[in-house]
């Protein structure tokens, strides 16, 4: 009887998708226990953090000047009231 | 090291969408799902601002919290991932992300029963990494090749930055000070009650 | 704790592996899909190809190995120019990375420049040859399709004369392509030979080049860093060049210089900008004088500059008198306050740049326009200088470039004209007889005329016979390249297209032409390799030439232009004569003899320097140029400008650097300085030569006019001349030596002379504010032929009716019927960031349709709800000519009241009907909507025939 229910077993494990295989059937909150990712060395987070040069147009500069001091609100305006369009 | 992070510069992105086709191409993302979005507030009014939205990556995750199967897991860089072949596609980190980066293809075989899929920082996901199995699953892995998120690299007017999270705040702080006015951060106004 | 099924396993059963191994599944990109649940709107897509299409490259994802090589070529979008980095690996494209050693796009690509690998998929590409048949396209041999279109066009040559042959060039083609094309049409015998610049900066070309030499960008997206404000009329960067704007916040950022962005719509640039002037469509001449007006009353403007180098200003000061604060705001919409304002950030800022953009240039006016923006410019003494300029950017990725090589009804390559002297210079050049040349047109006042623009070319089609100043009208319509859709009028175009002998689309796209009319045979589609696909130099808007390199060969049965152009060539029986100076290796003709052959002849904008191989090098090297100025630190190319900016006088040994800034004294020209073209050295009597201004270290410190080999022999340097630069200038000149010009000699001697003793080859004169050649000498304002202003028309009318480019051209006629009771909103439009011209491309990419899926409208919200609209619904939106659409409704206050706007791009809609059923199978967009155009009128520039599109009436209604 018992090599039989294991036979079963098998026969309705194998009836499974395999990526379905490992799902969770009762739910106890734990930590993250499926594949390992990998870890990056130190030579390629060097090299992601030299890569972020590139995010930058260039060294920020403050230029001279005595221009008028940008808002960088513009508002709406142009149309006054009975205006034909 | 810090952990990895993006951070969109409201007053410098304009809403051209490269990061969003960058991603497609990259990944080969398809129809229908947006791991990266661009959002407009105020659109066609004064105070218009942009911004560049996907998984913001957060330290403590809610969509970790929540996951009823676990399958979500941070590398040591602080990158958010999961894992697909856990996952159920509940859509509980739906519910609990703040940002609505989760994306749920509609059809399919392996996602017959909706597996999530999200911005992955373009680190792939627990396979191997280059593996054929984790460019199936989730596409590119650039950071494996010291390569940075190809959205980031990519931005029209590099407003979309990413990476160590203490050198985005350092460019974007030059920024800032050389502007000389207000922030471009989203949340700004709200913190600090000005306008923009 | 976790019960699992099976521990932690990832890796597959062996069962699943083994029933893999049967099917014999190897991972393909659709399988990837649908592995990684992504397969959503695959099925949607999926139109499908025919089985048994030819080879197409399946791109899987990969990460890059050994194998994979990297690609330099250039974006096939806008203008911007950014350089696109393309792993290939076999022959496949796999991925695309940033490309940050380009100073112009440093790494960064719009979504559309993010978006060109598509290319290694080209779904829904026209992938053969096909042919209308009993209304359906059918599949036929290149052979077939060479020989029946090149019987036909032969016959209507025959029989109509060879200008009934239209042949429309694009500006997607190479430089090189673009010139085999202009030379193509002159040796079939014909000058109706246009391209896309017509409809989109044909005014800014006429315009600005009677203003102070070359129609082009003065500076470029980089030297926006230098300028203090920014000033911008038209143009919706943010969209229409994304790239340009990482220039201007730059600017915006570190300068703190004022962005200031006039346009009827609030734009995305707009949001950015620090002042934001809206002001009603089609008044930017009252704008501008409006501004000037405080200029000149505050004393802001440089006399001095003025002075020196800038003629006519008085009479421009008469005019700009009349534009008080009470009349600008009358006329434009926008407040006295605000528009003095504006001319105090300007006046404050120097330099200023001005940006301008298709706002500008597509009105009745569109020559006055693009003219006012440049003598405010002049007035604030701002050209020629770094940062300032007048920077106009062009659209399509070479549409300078194709406009540069003469793919115009109104020229041969780099601007000649089409005068016998012009003529007879290219065929020295060509090494052909300049008779056979004349044997090839039905005569020579035709050779000499200018042909039908493109924006006409269905008039030309439609108009009674007794109109049409050619022999007979046209019956044969070749678009290599072009979208019909981005064309005004629709409904006559369909008309034209269902009344000519024979259509023929060449194209990477089956586009709107296949399915717009109702034709159900004579019309050829013929695939053509894209950009991407072939090699060749392309001429980004600020002037510099860069090299693409091929990424992948063409798809399908795809052929390069210029090939296609070798095969009709032989058909027609003078590819011995196209092709003489260029080597064909089997059919396809070698790209680089082409650029040579140009090097040989367009010494007026001087594309004479820039060889093939300085250009490949400048792209192998593009790290060592400077981002801001664009010069070359070190390295190979030390001291050269990025991309050799035209001009690049001389030949190429000469190695001149480039011009990076047009009119820019402070340099000696051999280093890039210019001053302004002496276009006309005297008017009545009047010199308009520079006063006491002429470039750095020039030996001739005085105007002058341009140079000819018997000035420099006057300035006694003769003995400079080598033997050989001295045997071409007198077999050329004869015995007229004397007489031998900087735009003939082939030699190059006497740029070279010049340029050495620090001359600039073209003369040194003052710009001139007044055009006294054009329609309004001094820029005036004139109201839209469709304007809802009818108290204005009387004051300030349009052109009478009037004759030219073969065409009679309607002003008062239209303009006099009042159709604004019925039509009470003004209809514009424009671009959006995701697709590009007529969309068909783009249109067709997964990863940009998904993102602007409808055609829609924008109205205001009081419009909306005064015509009961909702947003999201459907809108009929009708034009006065009897056009009318079905688009989306999105309500907003992006546009103003009285205002709508419709985007250009979409197509394969028409009047409320979708046309995809017409489509070759596997081959339609995957958006399809209707063309904003089907719905715009009649008006056209009174100098360049550009069409009118930012401003007409509608009515707009739910539907």
């Amino acid at each position: 009887m018992k090599p039989l229910a294991v036979l079963l077993g098998l026969i309705l494990l194998g009836g499974c998708n395999a990526e379905e295989r490992s799902h969770v059937v009762k739910l106890e909150k734990g930590g993250y226990t499926g594949t390992a990712d990998g870890v990056l060395s130190d030579a390629t987070r060097l090299t992601l953090r030299q890569r972020m040069a590139w995010l930058t147009d260039g060294p920020a500069e403050v230029a001279a000047g005595d221009g008028p001091a940008p808002t960088a609100t513009a508002t709406v305006s142009g149309r006054i009231t009975g205006q034909n369009y | 090291m810090a952990r990895m992070k993006f951070l969109c510069d409201a007053e410098r992105c304009i809403h051209c969408s490269g990061c969003v086709t960058a991603c497609k191409n990259e990944h080969e993302v398809p129809w229908g799902i947006n791991r990266r979005r661009v959002v407009t507030l105020n659109d066609g009014k004064p105070g218009q601002r942009s911004l560049s939205v996907a998984c913001m990556h957060c330290s403590d995750a809610p969509c970790m919290a929540v996951c009823p199967v676990d399958c979500f897991y941070q590398t040591n860089d602080g990158i958010v991932l999961h894992n697909k072949d856990l996952c159920i596609g509940c859509g509980y980190c739906f519910y609990a992300c703040p940002f609505g980066a989760p994306q749920y293809p509609s059809t399919g075989n392996f996602g017959g029963r909706g597996k999530m899929d999200k911005c992955t920082f373009c680190a792939g996901g627990p396979e191997v990494d280059h593996s054929k199995a984790e460019l199936e699953k989730y596409g590119r892995n650039r950071i494996a090749e010291g390569k940075l998120p190809l959205c980031a690299e990519m931005c029209a007017t590099k407003a979309l930055l990413a990476g160590d999270g203490d050198m985005v705040s350092t460019i974007y702080r030059e920024r800032v000070m050389a502007r000389g006015f207000g922030s471009g951060a989203a949340g700004w106004g709200q913190a600090y009650g000005k306008k923009g | 704790m976790l019960i699992k099924k099976r521990e932690g396993s990832t890796a597959p059963s062996r069962l699943s592996e083994t029933l893999a191994a049967v099917a014999g599944a190897t991972v393909d990109r659709r399988a990837f899909l649908k592995r990684s649940g992504l397969a959503a709107g695959g099925a949607v897509l999926a139109g499908g190809l025919a089985a048994g299409t030819v080879r197409r490259a399946e791109a899987v994802p990969q990460a890059p190995d050994a194998s994979t090589v990297t690609k330099r070529a250039i974006c096939t979008h806008c203008s911007v120019g950014c350089t696109v980095n393309a792993e290939v690996s076999n022959g496949v494209w796999i991925g695309q990375e940033p490309a940050f050693d380009s100073p112009i796009n440093l790494g960064s690509h719009c979504a559309k420049g993010a978006a060109v690998r598509e290319h290694a998929h080209g779904d829904r590409r026209l992938k053969y040859p096909m042919k209308l048949e009993g209304g359906k396209y059918k599949r036929i041999s290149w052979d077939q399709a060479i020989d029946e279109v090149g019987d036909r066009l032969l016959k209507i040559r025959d029989t109509a004369g060879p200008d009934s042959v239209y042949w429309l060039g694009s500006a997607k083609f190479s430089n090189e392509q673009a010139y085999l094309m202009r030379k193509f049409a002159a040796l079939w015998g014909t000058n109706n030979v246009d391209h896309q610049a017509r409809i989109c900066h044909s005014t800014t070309v006429a315009g600005v080049a009677q203003t102070w030499g070359y129609g082009a960008m003065t500076n470029s997206y980089n030297d926006i860093h230098n300028s203090k404000a920014m000033f911008f009329i038209g143009s919706n960067a943010a969209e229409a060049h994304p790239v340009a704007m990482l220039h201007i916040l730059k600017a915006k950022e570190q300068n703190h210089a004022p962005l200031i962005v006039c346009d009827p719509r609030f734009t995305r640039t707009a949001a950015h900008a620090d002042e934001y002037v809206r002001l009603r469509p089609g008044t930017d001449v009252p704008l501008i004088w409006g501004i000037l007006y405080h200029i000149f009353e505050n004393g802001w403007d440089d006399k001095e500059y003025i002075r020196k180098r800038v003629w006519g200003m008085d009479q421009v000061r008469a005019e700009v008198a009349k534009w008080t604060p009470e009349e600008t705001e009358r006329v434009t919409g926008v407040p006295g306050i605000q528009v003095k304002r504006v001319a105090e950030m300007l006046a404050k800022n120097r330099p200023a740049t001005v940006v301008w953009c298709m706002g500008g240039t597509q009105h009745t006016v569109g020559n006055n326009n693009v003219r006012a923006y440049c003598i405010l410019q002049l007035a604030l003494g701002n050209i020629g200088v770094a940062g300032g300029g007048t920077n106009i950017f062009r659209g399509h990725d070479n549409v300078q470039g194709a406009t540069d090589m003469g793919l115009d009804v109104t020229t041969l390559p780099a601007y000649y004209g089409l005068a016998a002297g012009a003529w007879k210079h290219w065929a020295r050049v060509w090494g052909l007889d300049y008779d056979y040349l004349k044997s090839r047109f039905k005569s020579p006042e035709l050779m000499e005329a200018p042909g039908i623009p493109v924006s006409r070319w269905f008039d030309g089609v439609n108009e009674a016979k007794e109109n049409i100043a050619q022999p007979e009208p046209i019956k044969a319509m070749i678009y290599w390249g072009h979208a019909p859709n981005s064309q005004t009028r629709q409904p006559e175009l369909k008309r034209a297209m269902e009344t000519l002998d024979t259509l023929v689309v060449i194209d990477p796209y089956p586009t709107v032409s296949a399915v717009l009319h109702d034709r159900t045979d004579g019309v050829y589609l013929l695939p053509a390799a894209t950009q991407f696909e072939v090699d060749g130099s392309r001429t980004a808007s600020n002037r510099s030439i860069q090299w693409s390199e091929r990424v992948i060969k063409p798809m399908f049965e795809c052929k390069s232009d210029h090939e296609i152009m070798y095969l009709f060539a032989r058909k027609f029986g003078y590819a011995a004569e196209l092709f003489k100076n260029i080597k064909v290796e089997g059919t396809e003709p070698l790209v680089e003899d082409i650029l040579r052959e140009i090097n040989r002849g367009a010494w007026t904008i001087a594309y004479t320097g820039q060889s093939p191989e300085r250009l490949k090098a400048h792209m192998a090297n593009q790290q060592t140029f400077d981002k801001t100025t664009l010069r070359a630190v070190g390295g190979p190319c030390d001291g050269e400008y990025y991309g050799l900016p035209w001009p690049c006088w001389g030949n190429a040994a000469m190695k001149h650097p480039g011009t990076p800034n047009l009119y820019d004294t402070s340099k000696p020209v051999k280093d890039g300085g210019l001053n302004f073209r002496a276009l006309f050295p005297e008017y009545k009597g009047e010199s308009l030569l520079a006063v006491d201004s002429w470039p750095e270290g020039s030996e001739l410190p005085a105007g002058h006019p341009g140079v000819t080999f018997g000035m420099l022999k006057k300035l006694g340097w003769e003995a400079d001349f080598t033997p050989e630069e001295m045997a071409v200038i007198s077999k050329i000149g004869g015995e007229k030596i004397d007489e031998v010009a900087w735009t003939v000699d082939l030699s190059g001697g006497i740029q070279r002379v010049a340029v050495k003793h620090g001359l600039a080859p073209f003369g040194n004169a003052k710009a001139r504010a007044v055009v006294w050649n054009f329609p309004d000498p001094v820029p005036i304002h004139r109201e839209p032929l469709y304007t809802p202003r009818r108290d204005l028309v009387a004051q300030y009318p349009t052109y009478a009716d009037k004759k030219m480019m073969r065409l009679p051209f309607l002003y008062k006629t239209i303009q006099d019927k009042d159709v604004s009771k019925d039509f009470p909103i003004i209809l514009t439009s424009g671009r959006l960031v995701e697709y590009e011209g007529g969309g068909d491309e783009t249109r067709s990419n997964p990863w940009l349709a998904e993102l602007q899926p409808d055609m829609f409208v924008e109205v205001n919200t009081f419009d909306a709800n005064n015509a009961g609209l909702r947003n999201g619904e459907f809108a009929w939106v009708f034009g006065p000519e009897g056009g009318k659409v079905k688009v989306k409704t999105r309500i907003t206050e992006r546009v103003g009241r009285g205002v709508a706007f419709m985007p250009f791009h979409f197509g394969g809609w028409y009047q409320g009907k979708d046309l995809r059923s017409k489509y070759p199978e596997g081959a339609s967009p995957i958006v399809l909507g209707e063309s904003t155009n089907t719905a715009q009128t009649y008006g056209y520039d009174a100098v360049t025939a550009m069409q009118e599109t930012k401003v007409t009436l509608c009515r707009i209604e739910k539907a």
